[in-house]
Formats: C-alpha cells, structure tokens, sequence
C-alpha cells in the first residue's frame, strides 16, 4: 500500500506550496533528497551529458500567440528560453513574452502537482487534505466511479469541462474535446462536454457566426486609420505591437477606446473614455449617423454587403425561387454528401424598379422597400436593420457612454472615411448582451467599406495562418451532451441538458482552471460540491484542483511531444519533447490510454501504440498528405512553413455572391447550445441591450455604485502564470484599479487594501489608485488564485448570468462597492 | 575597440518587460534584483499614468546601468574592481576584486541600476538558468548590467536585445555609423538620463 503520512493533514495551497517548494528543491540538489525522497518522488530525468541541446517548442497556453521556442536544455534541465529564428522576409513574425521567457520557472515550479492525491476519506471537498496514491489506486478509482456510472446513467452520465489551458492534437481540449486523448472517449462513449463559456459573444456572432476576421496585423500600415476597441494589443498581443509602431512612424493615428488608460491609450493620438458595455450604443448611434448624413460607401455596400438582399415579414430573405426560379445544384457538400442548393437571394434593382435576382443588376437598391407582384412590401436587410436602431441617436448614445457627441461624431465621420482597422477583439464581449456589439460593428464596417479590402479590419486576428489539420481521426462516435460550463448547477438540478438526459456521476477537468477563469465562481464551487466524483488533471495545483476529489498530474509543455494545428504565424507549431515528465507525471493521452483499458475500451487508442502514430494522422491523412508535411519533418525541430499559407500575409476578402457578402444580419440565428431556449427577433439584426447588471441606470448602483471592468494582463496567461517566481516579482500580488475620485471618496490610499462586495461575493486585496480607469469603474485582476487574494477571490463578484444565445463568460458584467479593509494581512 | 551602446525608441516601447527577463534569465539573475527594469514615467506606481487638466500621459524607460562615458561609479571606486573596458566602452565589475563598500552605488545618479549582495544569493529555481558562461554572482559584491560581457565577446548581442516585442530597442557600435544603434540615432531626438550629472550615458532614449 501506499505510505500516506507526508501529505496528510490539513494543507491549505500555502501549506502545499512549502511542502512541495522543500522537495523541489531537494531534487535539485540531488543529494540532499534522502529524508524527502518519498515526496520527491520520481526526479528530473538526468541527462549524463554536460553538454547543451536545444529543442523547438512553444508556449502551449493559451493567450493565442503560440510563440515558437528555442529551449536550451543543459545537464537534464532546461535553463533557457529564446524565440525561434524565423527566416528572412518572416522576422516580423517572430516573438516571445515574460509569459514564455519564465515557462522554466513555471516548469520546476513548487506549485506542480507531482504525483495522484486524493482527497483524504471523510474531509470535505476543497479542505485541502490529500493522501498520496500510486497511478494503479489512481486508475482503480476512475475506472470504478466511470464504470459505474456509465452502467446506470449512460455516457452523458461522464462530463469533461475544460478551458483554455492549451491545445494539442494529443493532449489538448480545443472545442471541449478535440484531441485524441479526449475526443476519442468522449465520442466513444457519448459523454457530456460542458466547454469553457469565456469569448463566446464574439466566437458565436463574429468568427462562426459571420465568418469574419481581420487582415494579417502586418496590414496596419496599409490603413488611414487604427482603432483599439474592445481590445489591448499592447498587454493582449504585444508581438505585433511593432508593426502598429511602424504604422504610427507614416503618420497613421491610432485611437483607443476604453474604460482604462492602456500602453495601447499611452501611444495613441486620441483616447475616449468609455463607460464599460456600453459601446454597442455607440456603434449604432454611428451608423445611424452614416445613414442620415449619407456617408455610406453605397457602392460598397450594393457589391459587397448584405444590404439589398430583400427581407420578407418574418425575416428571413426573399428568394428568387418565390417568383418560381429553380434552384440552382452547386456540387456537394463534403460534410453532409448532400448537394448544395443555392437559392438566389431577390433584390430591388434601382434602376428598372422591379425585383431581381442578387447579380442580375449592378444597382440594386439598398435603402427602401421593393413591392412584389403580388402587392407584398419588402424591406432592404440595411433598411430593416434601420428601422430597428432608430431611437440610438448620437444624443442619447452620449448619454449611455458617456462620450461627448462630438466625438460620436467625429468617430462616425472617420470611419465614413475608410481605412479603419481595428486592432479590437474580444474585449467587447465581456457583458451579457454583448454579442450584439459584434453585428453592430460588422453593420459599422459594411456601411464603411472596412472589411475585405487592404487596410481594414474588424476586429484584430489572432491567428491569421492556416495550420495543416484534420478533426476527423478524434471521433468515435459522438458527443453525448454538449453543454456550457457555466450551467452545470442548472445540469444539476434538472439532470436534463435540452432533451437529452444529463446525469452527472463523474466530473474530469483538464485543460483549464474554471474555477478562478470563469465567472460566477462561488455558484460553480457549491455546483462542484454536488457532483459526485470530480476528477482533475493539471500542471498545478490550480483553484479547480482544490475542489476535487483526485488529483493526477500532467506534464508541462517542455516535457512531452504534440502539435497545435493552430497557426498565428505561418510556421506549423510542433513541440518536441525537451526532457522527460518530472515526478510522477503522465500525459493526458497516456492517462486516458489507461483509463480506457481499465474500462476494456483500449480499442478506441489502438491505432496509436504511440504519439507519433497519432501525429501521422493529423498530417498524413488522406487529406492533408497531399500538403507534404510529414511526422518526420515536424519532429526534426526545423521551422516548417504552413503550406496552407504561401505568403506571409493574410487578408479578408468580400466578393458579389451570396456567400461571400460582408454580413451583419442573421436570418436564421441558431444558439450556441440548443437547449430548447426562445431565440427572440432582435438576436437577427444589429441591436443594443444594456447589460445584466453593469449599467449606469441600474438602480442596484445606489447600493452597489462601481462598475466592473478587467483586462487580458500581461503576467497572465489566465492562472497557469499564477506562481511563477519572476512573474510575481514584477507583479506581486492582486490589485483592485480604482480612481482616484472613487478611492479619496472612500478614504483609500495607495497601498491600502480594500474589500470589494457584492451580493454574489467578496474579495480582500490591495488597491491600486490611479487615474488610468474612469471614474465609477473597477478593474479586477485576472488570473490570480485563491490564495493570492488576502481573502475570497476576484471572480466572486462576477456572475454566472449567461445569455441564452451565446452563453458566454460575463466577466465585467458585475457592480460593487469597495472600501477600505481594516482587517489584519499576513 | 568598440564603444558599445544602445537606443531605446520611447515612442514604441509599451513596458511589457521582456528585457528585463530575458535579463534575468540570461544572467541567472538571483531572486529580487533585477539588473534591467522598466521604469513607468507617469503617476506613483507602475502602469498608471499622470493626470494633469484632465490629460493622462504615460511613458516607459527600460532602465539598466547605463555604461556611462564618464562614469561616475569608476572614479570612486577605491580598488579598481568598477572600470571601463577600453575594448567596449564597456563598464564593468570584477566580482573578486569588489570589497563591497558600496561606493559605486552611493555615485552612481541612477539609482537601483546596481545591486548588493547582502546574503549568499538565492534563485527561485533549483539549478542555474541562463548562459553557462555567466560569471557567478557572490555575496557581499555589488552587481549590475553588463551588457552582458559573456555575449558581446562572443560577438553575439546582450539578451535584452534578443528581440523586443515592439522592436524598440537597437545595439551597436556608437563609433560605428553602419551599426544599428548609429542608425536609430540618427536623425532623431533622443534624451540622457540625468544629463546633467555629466556622466554621458550610452544608452540613448529615443522620444
């Protein structure tokens, strides 16, 4: 049996941090590991060799910017961190961060989970008592509690929630589920995803929604004009800062709007202030502003944009086939083998007065209505999106942002002058309601002619290159329930997800931390709670953790093989294996090669006896074979280009047909998750809500006056950088922002800690006063773990309302108030 | 002979502070001293800015020791251990020589650029990172920047050059009117530090 003493007994993180922190260190000095040898467990690999070796890897976490590394290994360990060399013409691409730089710290970091814990018998959940088990008690108890559960409630009975921790082919989660390790017993068996909820207004309305995304960011000096709205590139993608520089060293002005003072706002000709989730307003007072003043690029829009195509009463598109044309076959659709039927959109063509087919005329109206021979009036899809945006006039959008209606004013107006790009993103996607800003913006662009054309954006692209990828070798049958995390107390309660039923025995967390990353933390720890066996695979010792009943460690990045079919810069980003696991860690395909052979499901891993067999079947697949990228060459560590991109610059494109329209109205809006919700009319054109919670009117502010804000900080890639010793010496611990107007009002100063509440929660930590936030707004840290707080945690003010259509994280969606914590701080 | 130095563009750097790891890790820098920082020009703390009328302002100066051509550290140090290298211009400390009197730091106008060794120095991590020719750090001796010798004599540049995310930060030769430093001067406004204190700094802030 296992010797269970060591860790045993109360151990808050703190406590764990010291225990692990002393056998850390004695595995470092080798020697002096006897006394501690137990805990140390299986020690770094030690490579004999004095000499140095360097491999090609990268970042595996996600703040999207996938830096390829070179990492420097030296007498087993790794010591050093640069970027990759990228070749001549693509420097511009090459990059790395604090957050990459410090990967080594995190790697031996005393935070790391070593070996499988579980929670000690007869302590409750998150107290923190852990008993160390082998892997053979580890896989015992998954397979138990998993096999018991599939036997009385079905694979949904299983669910997986993951974040945004990494991604990989083997070992990663993208969507939930998608990898070998996870996407083949996850299909196999029918369980329930419950996927990360956090950017999901903008990831349902703007990227697959309406299928749009900017121009490579090397585009910006190609523009008249560079706007932040709704995002940081300075902290949230500093690597293509410089050519944001470049852009300003010809003159081109940048703006910012923001509640917060960024770097971004530092270097920008003009800042405007704005009250957070308030900028959907703004954009339609902007439109309608284009519209009355006639600023529209009408050949643009006639050409490119969904404006003519004419609307029937409810809402959907008139279609020549109304006036008995015949569809037209356009091939097959590879995905369903079903042919592809197009049926021509009708438009008004201004000249002649009469319907026509979209393409038939050059003219087609986009303002008015269109009368059909059977005396039925329809509308322009611009004209209708009109008439339902009437009453945001640039007057009462001042009123709701907060921002002088001259500067509406002056905003519209540069817009109307083309080359705007925006270099924004997912930050205006941090309220409930917020996917509206997302067709507010494309009706914006599509009035403007700010999309598809050199020197335009939407929205900033994180990922602009294609990788070589192929999802099909990850499905063994499909996914029983897929659910957003964020609902699980819901699940809880009514053991349904829609109609299928969803009850929850076993709960496995991997690829994230949704217990400090997601909102409406106190909610979701109760719902953990309930459930009866929850499982975590992790790095570290993370908040989510804590809240489980097993605790099985993962290797970091440097410590195993995968690939990320992901692709930011156009080089394919593969990571070779730098050293072996430290401690007793296993990768999550090799847990779940275990896990399933427990189960007697080892059929679903045997086509992949290893990870290179894996690997083949991304890039040497029927499909992708072809493109020439071979395991062999991804495993040689040299930087190959994506094939997929022969140049190094990527930009959108709009052209005549239906589908290559610039789109900013839905005709048949389909939720996120279909759980039998209403989707209202509104969810179908450009729309402004105010928030759940977070509005200036909101008569809760008499109790709870400031407004919730956050940033996507520089020291943080979510919590994986919690810990890491270089990080926190340049950022020590959690701060509340808060205005100096707010702060002496309230008798707070520099340094003071304070306790920001609400009804939801309440966190104690220090305060930072500045005059980077606007006045009735706070800014919360991100990526701070509960014992980083001096008490309860900055997601305990946030919420877990989601909008029935999106479900997405509302991380800024909050209101509190904040005052001076006149408690002890250790 | 060489007269290394370095300029800073201002008007691209956003303080992201990947010089002052790239330092760290480099040199094996110990745990709470940092030989490159990024230094905010605006309110009472890091990252905030000034507010005057109404007008926020912020700006960074990533700031290390700033191989002064006319270094005030050298002239008071009582047994040679500060010098300038007349090969590179540049300043240097010979750790076995320094008897750790502190006089350097006490002349030294930018303060916080060097640092002392009080205890045995201690590392967050168990084994050393960075360069493997990186000189040892001691107790009891006073530490900085130092462009770091181990690179530069190898023809290679200091890390914080490596790369800078905002490609603000250029290297080279001053004597040189071909190096990249030379050139990123040129036909630009630039400010030293404290240049009042006569010490002629080398590293040069673009604004």
């Amino acid at each position: 049996m296992q010797e269970k003493s060591e860790v045993r007994g109360k151990l808050t993180r703190r406590g764990f941090l010291k225990t692990a922190g002393v056998a850390a260190g004695a595995v470092a000095v080798g020697s002096g590991a006897v006394a501690l040898g137990d805990l140390a467990a299986a020690p770094a690999v030690a490579d004999e060799s004095a000499a140095e070796q360097t491999f090609h890897t990268g970042c595996r976490g996600n703040c999207a910017s996938k830096c390829h590394q070179k990492v420097t290994v030296r007498d087993g360990k790794v010591v050093k961190v640069a970027a990759m060399e990228y070749p001549e013409g693509d420097e511009g691409w090459r990059r790395l961060c604090v957050k990459g730089q410090s990967q080594p710290q995190r790697q031996y970091d005393p935070d790391r989970v070593q070996y499988p814990m579980k929670r000690v018998e007869g302590t409750e959940r998150g107290a923190g008592e852990w008993e160390r088990i082998s892997w053979d008690e580890a896989i015992g108890m998954v397979a138990e509690k998993m096999g018991a559960a599939l036997a009385t409630g079905g694979g949904t009975s299983i669910g997986f929630m993951s974040s945004y921790a990494s991604y990989g082919v083997l070992n990663g989660a993208t969507g939930g589920y998608m990898s070998f390790a996870y996407g083949r017993f996850i299909t196999a068996a029918g369980c329930t995803v419950l996927g990360a909820c956090s950017d999901y207004a903008q990831m349902h309305v703007q990227m697959l929604g309406f299928g749009q995304n900017g121009n490579s960011a090397d585009d910006v000096v190609n523009s008249k004009t560079m706007i932040a709205w709704g995002g940081r590139p300075d902290e949230a993608d500093v690597h293509i800062w410089h050519y944001i520089c470049d852009a300003r060293e010809k003159g081109i002005p940048l703006i910012t709007i923001d509640p917060q003072y960024s770097s971004t706002a530092a270097h920008s000709d003009w800042y405007i202030p704005i009250r957070p989730g308030t900028d959907g307003a703004m954009m339609l007072a902007m439109i309608n502003y284009i519209a009355a003043n006639q600023l529209e690029n009408v050949d643009y829009m006639r050409a490119y944009t969904q404006a003519p195509q004419l609307v029937k009463d409810d809402g959907t598109f008139l279609r020549m086939s109304a006036f008995g044309v015949e569809p037209i076959e356009a091939g097959m659709n590879p995905m369903t083998g079903q042919p592809i039927i197009i049926e021509v959109p009708a438009v008004l063509d201004e000249a002649t007065g009469t319907i026509t087919a979209l393409g038939a005329t050059e003219q087609p109206a986009i303002l008015g209505t269109a009368t059909g021979p059977d005396g039925t009036v329809y509308k322009t899809c611009y004209q209708e999106c009109l008439d339902h945006i009437g009453e945001y006039t640039t007057a009462r959008a001042s009123e709701i942002t907060g921002v002088a209606e001259e500067d509406i004013i002056k905003l519209a107006e540069l817009y109307a002058q083309g080359g705007v790009w925006n270099l924004g993103y997912q930050g205006l996607g941090h309220h409930v309601n917020s996917h509206h800003n997302y067709k507010n913006l494309a009706l914006l662009h599509a009035q403007t002619a700010n999309y598809g054309l050199p020197g335009t954006a939407i929205c900033r692209n994180t990922s602009p290159f294609t990788g070589v990828s192929n999802y099909m070798p990850y499905m063994y049958g499909r996914v029983g329930a897929n659910v957003p995390s964020m609902a699980l107390p819901e699940l809880l309660e009514t053991k349904m997800w829609g109609e299928t039923p969803v009850d929850l025995q076993v709960l496995w967390v991997m690829n994230g931390n949704p217990l400090c990353c997601e909102s409406g933390r106190l909610e979701m720890i109760e719902a953990f709670k309930k459930v009866p066996f929850v499982v975590t695979a992790d790095v570290s010792m993370t908040d989510t953790a804590m809240y489980s009943d097993l605790v099985l460690p993962v290797p970091h990045v440097y410590e195993t093989e995968d690939y990320d079919s992901g692709c930011p810069t156009p080089y394919l980003m593969y990571h070779q294996k730098c050293v072996d696991p430290l401690y007793e860690s296993k990768s999550d395909i090799d847990i779940m090669r275990l896990v399933a052979a427990a189960l007697q499901m080892d059929m679903i891993y045997a086509d992949g006896p290893t990870d290179a067999d894996f690997i083949k079947q991304i890039v040497e697949a029927e499909t992708t074979a072809p493109l020439g990228v071979t395991y062999e060459k991804l495993a040689s560590g040299e930087m190959i280009r994506t094939p997929m991109n022969p140049v190094s610059h990527v930009e959108m494109t709009v052209g005549n047909s239906e589908s290559e329209r610039l789109k900013f109205y839905m005709e048949a809006p389909t939720p996120r998750n279909v759980c039998g919700q209403e989707v209202p009319e509104y969810e179908k054109y450009p729309y402004f809500m105010p928030a759940n919670e977070a509005y200036w009117d909101n008569p809760l502010r008499e109790q709870y006056p400031l407004m919730g804000c956050s940033e996507h900080a520089k020291y943080h890639v979510h919590s994986q950088t919690a810990f890491t010793p270089w990080l926190r010496e340049l950022e020590p611990e959690p701060v509340l922002k808060i205005n100096r107007q707010d702060a002496e009002a309230r008798g707070i100063a520099q340094g003071d800690y304070v306790h920001a509440f609400n009804d939801h929660g309440d966190v104690v930590l220090k305060a930072l006063v500045t005059d980077g936030i606007m006045p009735g707004v706070i800014g919360i840290p991100h990526g701070f773990r509960e014992d980083q707080y001096v008490s309860g945690h900055a997601q305990n003010l946030t919420n877990r309302t989601m909008d029935p259509f999106v479900h997405n994280n509302s991380y800024y969606d909050f209101l509190c108030e904040v005052e001076r914590y006149e408690g002890s701080v250790n | 002979m060489a007269r290394y130095g370095m300029a800073i563009d201002t008007k691209r750097c956003v303080g992201c502070n990947a010089c002052t790891l790239a330092c760290k890790q480099a040199n094996n820098v110990p745990d709470g001293v940092f030989w490159s920082r990024v230094l905010t020009d605006g309110g009472d703390m890091p990252d905030t800015p000034a507010s005057k009328d109404g007008h926020l302002s912020m700006k960074y100066y990533p700031m290390g020791c700033q191989h002064c051509e006319n270094p005030a550290c050298v002239k008071v140090c009582p047994v040679g251990a500060t010098y300038k290298d007349p090969e590179t211009g540049v300043v240097r400390q010979d750790y076995d020589k320094c008897i750790g009197c502190r006089m350097c730091m006490s002349a030294c106008p930018y303060s916080g650029v060097r640092s002392f060794n009080w205890e045995d120095p201690k590392y967050s991590l168990g084994h050393a990172v960075g360069d493997a020719d990186t000189p040892e750090h001691q107790k009891h001796t006073v530490e900085k920047c130092t462009f770091c010798y181990q690179r530069i004599s190898k023809g290679e540049t200091p890390s914080c050059m490596d790369l800078c995310p905002a490609r603000a930060r250029h290297w080279g030769d001053l004597d040189d009117p071909e190096s990249d430093v030379s050139k990123a001067i040129a036909g630009r406004s630039y400010e030293h530090l404290l240049e009042e204190k006569g010490t002629q700094p080398s590293v040069y802030y673009l604004v």
